[in-house]
């Protein structure tokens, strides 16, 4: 039944090493998030430039390898350029059509290609030992590229694109790495194909071998540098193990991978526990031991000496629809404050940090830090001015440590001075201590409680020694005496000399917290001041209760503005 | 251009429409890419064939056997295959944006086009009860056959139909309730499991009475009459805009337009390379589509 001498051989080796190198060049894609398909036509154009250069032009094989990867990079990045704007299935499906453009344009090139008929007489340069050395060579650097900054942060994009461009990440760029590095790889598969198999023809780089590329991949996982194998062994050994059975073979593979996709849905490789974290950890030796060493500063390194700086807006406004959501909104945090902005549901607060981050666009208006324009940027280098945010809805990398979070943040989102200045990990660690959450570190993100996750989303932000610090409801669901602490660490952010921002509805605790509160109402600034201004300003009473309400109803304590307003 | 082009284009842009509407429904509603839709179409088609050859039953009633058999099929890949997926992958957090649903559909569609190899090997059918059909009408110049008319009228009154649904009924409400938030949908009454499995099917009985019209308007039917179709309807779906109805019925008869005028002057491979070299232009141009929403947040894409 089933035929286990198959995978005796060395043709199964040679083809499974091939399958292994496509299987690579699909990960580094989708492990950064960008969903190209691309794979098969790097392939393509890898094996046709060697077999082209091999056999018409009798160039030297390891030329002609070189040769297909170089086109087959070129090409590579020129299509990371143009379906750089696309996301998710439009990606996938423009990438598709690159797939099948190649192969018409070979199908139809036949001066050079030899049509469909292909070339043959390939010299047979790629036998098992070259074959096991290139699959080794991409291996390691697919991993290498995994333990770098951008290889973190394409992890990072892959998990949620917002936040990762809030932390200082260039999307664009990091997508187009992962698209190049995949493009090389391609085309060196490609390439090891055309020169394990005498001949190749268009009918090799069909829509079955995109199909099995990024299944492998899928049922190996691409969290993990270990999926491509795995799943590059399931798609060429299922097959053969069911040869003898020529049509119930394909039927039969399509169940297994079925079961592996309810049974374990990340991915084979999820089933262990090595990946790139793992790596790393094993590499620069456990956090614990670093921490226990270390009885280095836990306190945020001060905000640079200019501290002069002014984020200020200036008439800024957007409207979605009829709705103008933020409608001339002017206010400014200068460093060392803390400034409040508070108001009903629905008053624009969130689309204020959301225009302050460069996230959203502006319709009119300008903002700026220390005079110096900032609104026509895009996020990611809003937040090099030394812009920090946390979200409404926690948006941490839920798939990492939370440690991994807060590295991230101080490798992507510091300056190459402030890098110099202190090392990431312990600019990591003491944003972690500041805020008291070092003890949680190891923890995957996505698994920690609400009000931690919180903690490592300023954590996160203050890792990147932010000048100013955007919090979007940070006290939210959380408990009287959380919120306390919280209040705690933005003092002493504060005193560093961080300008922070705070959003949120807890009026008292916002009250007890600021040095100037902005009250924004239907888009508006209706009020702005010291808590004790605000707190009787008969203007935000109304705002707050919906109705009028006599001028002089001062309440003395700031957190009873509600019923106050209802009383009278 | 030739009025007789002009028809073939409608008629063929009628084929893209009956196919892609199906496979539109499902992703603009669950987000699904159901590439076991050309397999799909294919069980149809043989249902559609075991109805016309061995029952004998008239054309009429051969649509209606084949779209149940399909819609049947298709609702089988949402119970038995994906809804147990996309369980296990939410209990274990891997994530939104997850491939997996995309393969489990992908092998689906394996294991139904291997049974059927299995079943009636790789041979060549055709219909025989479509004397119905044959019948030439003369509009002034042009003469069209009754089954250019019935592709045409299907296409039309089924989207037109569906659209109304899901625009306007109770039904369609709840479809757009599971589409939008399961779990909210389900705790305002809507059964989910029922309303993805209905919609599965209306999707399958489309791609169903597909696979019998182009059998019998190509007057053969074999296992791999979906792959081509499949490639085509990907381009259509993504050139209007995934899961906007309007703009896939625009796209279906542009790309078949596109497609009839590149046949007249040139060789298969090209009328290829001229359509997916069409959609890769749209897609610079437009990146959702013709009439897709702009799900892309501006600020990181800006410059």
């Amino acid at each position: 039944m089933i035929n286990f001498a198959a995978l005796g051989g060395a043709g199964f080796l040679e083809a499974l090493l091939i399958a292994v190198l496509a299987a690579l060049s699909q990960y580094v894609v989708l492990r950064a998030g960008v969903f190209s398909l691309g794979t098969v036509g790097f392939m393509a154009i890898g094996a046709y430039t060697v077999a082209v250069l091999t056999v018409k032009y009798h160039v030297a094989p390891p030329l002609a390898v070189l040769c297909g990867i170089l086109l087959a990079t070129i090409v590579g990045v020129a299509l990371g350029a143009l379906v750089g704007k696309l996301r998710g299935a439009y990606q996938g499906i423009a990438t598709l059509s690159f797939v099948l453009v190649v192969e018409r344009i070979i199908a139809l090139w036949e001066s050079v290609t030899g049509g469909p008929f292909g070339i043959t007489s390939i010299p047979l340069f790629a036998r098992y030992g070259l074959l096991l050395a290139t699959a080794a060579g991409a291996l390691i650097i697919v991993i290498a590229l995994e333990l770098t900054p951008t290889g973190r942060k394409q992890s990072a994009v892959r998990i949620d694109e917002l936040a990762a461009a809030s932390f200082g990440t260039n999307v664009a760029w990091v997508n187009l790495v992962a698209m190049s590095v995949s493009a090389a790889i391609g085309g060196l598969a490609g390439a090891m194909m055309a020169g394990n198999q005498f001949a190749v023809d268009p009918t090799a780089f069909s829509f079955g071998l995109i199909i099995a590329t990024l299944a492998a991949v899928i049922i190996g996982g691409y969290r993990s540098f270990l999926g491509p194998l795995f799943g590059a062994f399931v798609v060429v050994a299922l097959p053969l193990l069911f040869s003898r059975h020529q049509i119930l073979a394909s039927t039969i593979v399509a169940i297994v991978t079925i079961l592996i996709l309810g049974f374990a849905p990340r991915g084979l490789a999820a089933l262990t526990r090595l990946d790139g974290e793992f790596l790393l950890r094993l590499f620069k030796g456990p956090l614990r031991e670093n921490r226990a060493g270390s009885s280095g500063p836990s306190l945020l390194m001060p905000v640079s000496n200019d501290g002069g700086r002014v984020l200020a807006a200036f008439e800024i406004a957007r409207a979605y629809g009829a709705v103008r959501a933020v409608d001339g909104v002017s206010l400014t945090i200068e460093s060392g404050q803390i400034v409040g902005l508070i108001g009903p549901n629905g008053a624009g607060k969130t689309s204020v940090i959301n225009l302050l981050a460069g996230v959203v666009r502006l319709d009119d208006g300008r903002v700026t830090v220390g005079g110096q324009r900032i609104d026509t940027l895009p996020a990611y280098l809003v937040q090099r001015q030394g812009i920090a945010r946390t979200f409404q809805a926690c948006r941490l990398f839920h798939e990492h440590s939370a440690w991994s979070n807060v590295l991230l943040a101080a490798t992507s989102g510091r300056s190459r001075s402030q890098r110099r200045e202190r090392p990431d990990r312990a600019c990591a660690q003491a944003a972690m201590a500041f805020t008291g959450c070092l003890d949680l570190a190891d923890r995957r993100a996505g698994d920690l409680p609400y009000a931690f996750q919180r903690r490592i989303e300023i954590a996160r932000a203050l890792a990147c020694e932010p000048r100013f610090l955007l919090l979007d409801e940070p006290a939210a669901g959380m408990t009287q005496s959380e919120a306390t602490d919280l209040g705690d660490v933005l003092r002493r952010t504060a005193a560093q000399g961080v300008g922070v921002l705070v959003v949120d509805h807890n009026v008292p605790w916002i009250l007890s917290l600021c040095d100037i509160v902005n009250v924004q109402h239907m888009g508006k600034i209706i009020a702005c001041g010291p808590p004790a201004a605000i707190r009787g300003d008969p203007q935000v009473i109304s705002a707050y209760i919906g109705g009028y309400v006599e001028a002089h109803e001062p309440s003395s304590e700031c957190g009873n503005a509600n019923e106050a307003g209802v009383g009278a | 251009m030739s009025i007789d082009l002009i028809k073939n284009a409608i008629v063929l842009g009628s084929v893209y429409l009956l196919f892609a509407t199906g496979f539109t429904l499902v992703f603009g509603s669950f987000k699904v890419m159901n590439l076991a839709h050309g397999a799909i179409m294919t069980l149809g088609a043989f249902v559609g064939i075991y109805a016309d050859n061995v029952l004998g039953f008239p054309i009429g009633f051969t649509l209606v056997v084949a779209a149940i058999g399909a819609g049947a099929g298709n609702a089988f890949l949402d119970a038995v295959i994906l809804r147990p997926i996309a369980r296990q992958s939410a209990s274990t957090h891997a994530g939104a944006e997850d491939l997996n649903p995309i393969v489990a559909t992908l092998s689906f569609g394996t294991i139904v086009l291997g049974l059927l190899v299995q079943t009636v090997k790789a041979v060549d059918f055709t219909y025989k009860q479509t004397d119905a059909l044959a019948k030439p009408f003369a509009f002034g110049g042009l003469t069209v056959s009754s089954l250019d008319l019935a592709i045409v009228v299907c296409a039309i009154v089924m989207t037109g139909l569906l659209s109304l649904i899901i625009a306007k009924t109770r039904a369609g409400m709840a479809v757009r309730a599971v589409a939008e938030d399961r779990a909210m949908a389900s705790a305002l009454g809507v059964r989910p499991n029922v309303v993805s499995a209905a919609t599965f099917f209306v999707s399958g009985a489309m791609a169903g009475v597909c696979g019998v019209l182009v059998g019998i308007l190509y007057s053969n039917v074999n296992v791999t009459i979906g792959d081509h179709l499949l490639l085509f309807g990907f381009v259509i779906v993504t050139v209007g805009g995934l899961g906007s109805l309007t703009g896939t019925a625009i796209a279906a008869y542009l790309v078949a337009l596109v497609q009839t005028i590149a046949n007249a002057y040139f060789q298969a491979a090209a009328v290829d390379l001229i359509v997916f070299g069409t959609l890769l232009l749209t897609l610079l141009i437009r990146p959702n589509g013709i009439l897709g929403k702009n799900a892309l947040s501006a600020g990181i894409a800006r410059r």
